[in-house]
């Protein structure tokens, strides 16, 4: 111990340095509660070397304080190391536990100290809690362990059969996309048979119209013909009828013709008595002249008549003939053509039937292969998941295990 | 020289000199024919002609010429050297020949020529065709025409009448 | 009118016109009605395109009808227009049937002698052709 204090030691606290230490008595005691404010409490001052009595007492307080701060620094030391070595134990135990994972114990401590029982209580709860942790944590992990692997084999049995899936669903996506094709080109086949059967049988149906009027027309011309011929016939009649009537005139024109001829000539005969006579037989040859020219034209123009009609007569039977040839000519090429149509028609139906049975194929081969594509995505969706779940799976397991094999470690009970 | 009026050629101090003779030429057969221009009292258009029945082929017709009928004398069909065709234009030579008056129908009337006597020599020997009636042949400017003995023409025709009954062709 | 006029008929045979006297003349008929052998078809007259008319003559006392295309009438003509044939004509025609001619519309028109022509016609040809 020393007496004197270098006030100039600054602590590193900056205590502020005083402008005058007291010297003396003052300063012993001063230098004494620095040091035991340093911790020096083992110092003692002697109190009765102390002239003071004011100070001999402090001094003897101060020995007091000091000796007391000692016990207790002293108790408490060793206090403290006592729940050091408890808390060390404890803590020793803890590693025990955690390195060999032996919860089935209590924690027991070596040492005894009131202060270390929460500390205990806390690391009895601490191991409660842990060992009622380790042990869900075994079942989970058991539990896991089950369910990966059961997850696992489904995933991997669900791996190859998505992937069998997969491949029949690739394969029969793939027939469905060839089907689908084939199918189309029978649809499009069939449309062209169909489209040319439509042609052929509008066409055809044209066809059938021109013959059909072609029908009519020869039935117009019969009908026209047998009505020419009647009317040919009327004609004819009445021609013949005026011929008669001609004829009769013409007789009667001779006759009168003749008689004044006569007439005349024997007028000649008579010389001028007979002129009168002669003139009069003139006036009437000049009317019977008159008459039989105008018969003379009349029968040239029934010989005309004659020849038209005649003429007109050939000309209507060519033409009943013509018609006649035609319808049957139409007839032929009728059958031909309800032929015709009849065969496009069923063609047609067919190629329509096969159409729409080919777009409904179609359809639905491009659905099929349209869900075929879905499945085949969910597939390879699956098969993605699946393989997921099957790393997942086996990933799992694989943890699970290390958990197992970590939570062995603990000894339960 | 001509005379139209009466008909008949004069002979005048203009005339022929001596020794020529007045010849009338028609054209006729394809040839010259000339007779006797005294013969000749006119030039004719013939017009139509009145065929008449039963008559013979040399006589075509007769025609009507100032009031008097005149028969037709065709010289082709007389000596059966085809007929002369009577056309609106035809023209015919009026001739007398004793008795007969005879229209000539021919193709061209060519009209007088005035032919030396001398001039004239004998006709070729054959004795068939218009030969027959010829009196001789004769060469003038224009060129060889034939002399014909016009009233033993006329007469010959006239011997070959067509008997009683016969029809014309 | 002259008192000398001549009466005639005018007939056509074929192309041709003819006159002949009225006194001839028995009468004009229709030729239908008679039988082939009194007609009288060819003759120097030529041979007409029709047998619608016929002139009926008197021939040794038996009818014949010369067929005749047409009767144009009677005509009355001054007795002047009657004339003989021309000289030479008559010496080349023998036949007596022309009888001569008739000046119509001063036209010369042969005047047939019916009787004559319709005798001929029988005399020709009665005996054999040559």
């Amino acid at each position: 111990m020393s007496d004197t204090f270098d006030l100039d030691d600054e602590s590193p606290a900056q205590q502020p340095r005083p402008a005058r230490a007291p010297r003396g008595e003052a300063g012993r005691l001063v230098s004494f509660l620095r040091g035991i404010a340093e911790g020096r409490l083992d110092d003692r001052l002697d109190s009765t070397s102390f002239e003071d009595l004011a100070l001999r007492a402090v001094a003897e307080q101060a020995n007091a304080a000091a000796a007391r701060a000692a016990a207790d620094v002293k108790e408490a030391r060793q206090r403290v190391e006592l729940v050091t070595t408890g808390v060390d134990e404890a803590i020793e135990a803890m590693v025990r536990l955690v390195i060999e994972g032996d919860l089935s114990g209590t924690l027991r401590l070596g040492v005894r100290d009131a202060a270390l029982t929460p500390l205990i209580a806390g690391v009895g709860q601490v191991m409660e809690t842990l060992k009622k942790f380790v042990n869900e944590i075994r079942e989970a992990a058991l539990q896991l362990s089950t369910s990966s692997a059961e997850v696992l084999a489904a995933a991997t049995q669900n791996e190859s059969s998505t992937s069998a899936q997969a491949s029949a669903i690739h394969e029969t996506t793939a027939t469905m996309e060839e089907l689908k094709g084939a199918s189309h080109q029978i649809a499009e086949n069939a449309q062209m048979v169909a489209s040319i059967a439509e042609q052929t049988l509008s066409g055809a149906r044209t066809g059938e119209g021109a013959i059909k009027s072609f029908m009519s027309s020869m039935e117009s011309v019969k009908r026209n013909a047998v009505e020419v011929d009647d009317a040919i016939a009327k004609l004819s009649k009445r021609v013949e009828r005026i011929g008669t009537v001609v004829e009769v005139i013409d007789e009667i024109a001779d006759r009168s013709d003749l008689l004044a001829l006569n007439a005349a000539l024997e007028g000649a005969k008579a010389g001028e008595a007979g002129r009168g006579f002669s003139i009069v037989a003139a006036e009437m040859r000049r009317l019977a002249e008159n008459v039989m020219e105008s018969t003379k034209e009349i029968k040239n123009l029934i010989t005309e008549i004659r020849e038209a009609t005649h003429a007109a007569k050939e000309a209507s039977d060519g033409n009943k003939r013509m018609a006649a040839e035609g319808e049957k000519l139409g007839g032929n090429a009728m059958q031909s053509v309800s032929g015709i149509l009849s065969g496009i028609q069923e063609t047609s139906d067919a190629a329509r039937v096969i159409h729409l049975a080919t777009q409904q194929q179609r359809t639905a081969t491009e659905q099929v292969v349209q869900s075929m594509s879905e499945i085949e995505e969910v597939t390879r969706q699956a098969q993605a998941g699946s393989k997921q779940a099957t790393g997942a799976a086996s990933e799992l397991t694989s943890l699970a295990e290390r958990l197992a094999n970590l939570v062995k470690r603990f000894k339960v009970a | 020289m001509w005379d139209s009026r009466t008909g008949f050629a004069q002979r005048t101090e203009g005339g022929p000199r001596g020794q020529d003779a007045w010849f009338f030429s028609l054209r006729i057969l394809g040839g010259r024919y000339a007779f006797e221009a005294a013969l000749v009292t006119e030039v004719v258009r013939l017009g139509p002609l009145t065929r008449l029945p039963a008559a013979p082929s040399f006589l075509p017709g007769v025609f009507t010429h100032r009031g008097e009928v005149l028969p037709v004398l065709d010289i082709g069909q007389l000596v059966g050297q085809g007929s002369i065709p009577v056309r609106a234009s035809t023209r015919a030579a009026i001739v007398h020949c004793g008795p007969w008056k005879v229209a000539v129908v021919s193709e061209a009337v060519e009209g007088l020529v005035a032919i030396p006597r001398r001039a004239v020599e004998p006709p070729p020997a054959e004795s068939s065709g218009v030969a027959e009636f010829l009196a001789g042949v004769a060469q003038d400017r224009k060129g060889a025409v034939a002399i014909l003995d016009m009233p033993r023409l006329v007469e010959a025709a006239r011997a070959r009448a067509v008997p009683a009954g016969s029809a014309t062709p | 009118m002259s008192d000398e006029a001549a009466q005639l008929i005018l007939f056509q045979v074929a192309t041709s016109v003819f006159a002949t006297a009225v006194r001839d003349v028995v009468r004009i008929g229709s030729v239908r009605e008679i039988g082939a052998d009194e007609l009288v078809l060819d003759s120097a007259l030529g041979r007409p395109y029709s047998r619608e008319r016929g002139i009926v003559v008197t021939l040794d006392g038996a009818e014949r009808t010369l067929v005749v295309d047409r009767v144009l009438g009677t005509r009355s003509v001054p007795a002047h227009a009657v004339q003989p044939l021309p000289a030479f004509a008559a010496a080349c025609i023998r036949s007596g049937a022309l009888a001569g001619l008739v000046l119509v519309d001063d036209v010369p028109m042969p005047l047939v002698d019916i009787p004559n022509l319709v005798r001929e016609r029988v005399d020709r040809a009665a005996p054999p052709p040559p």
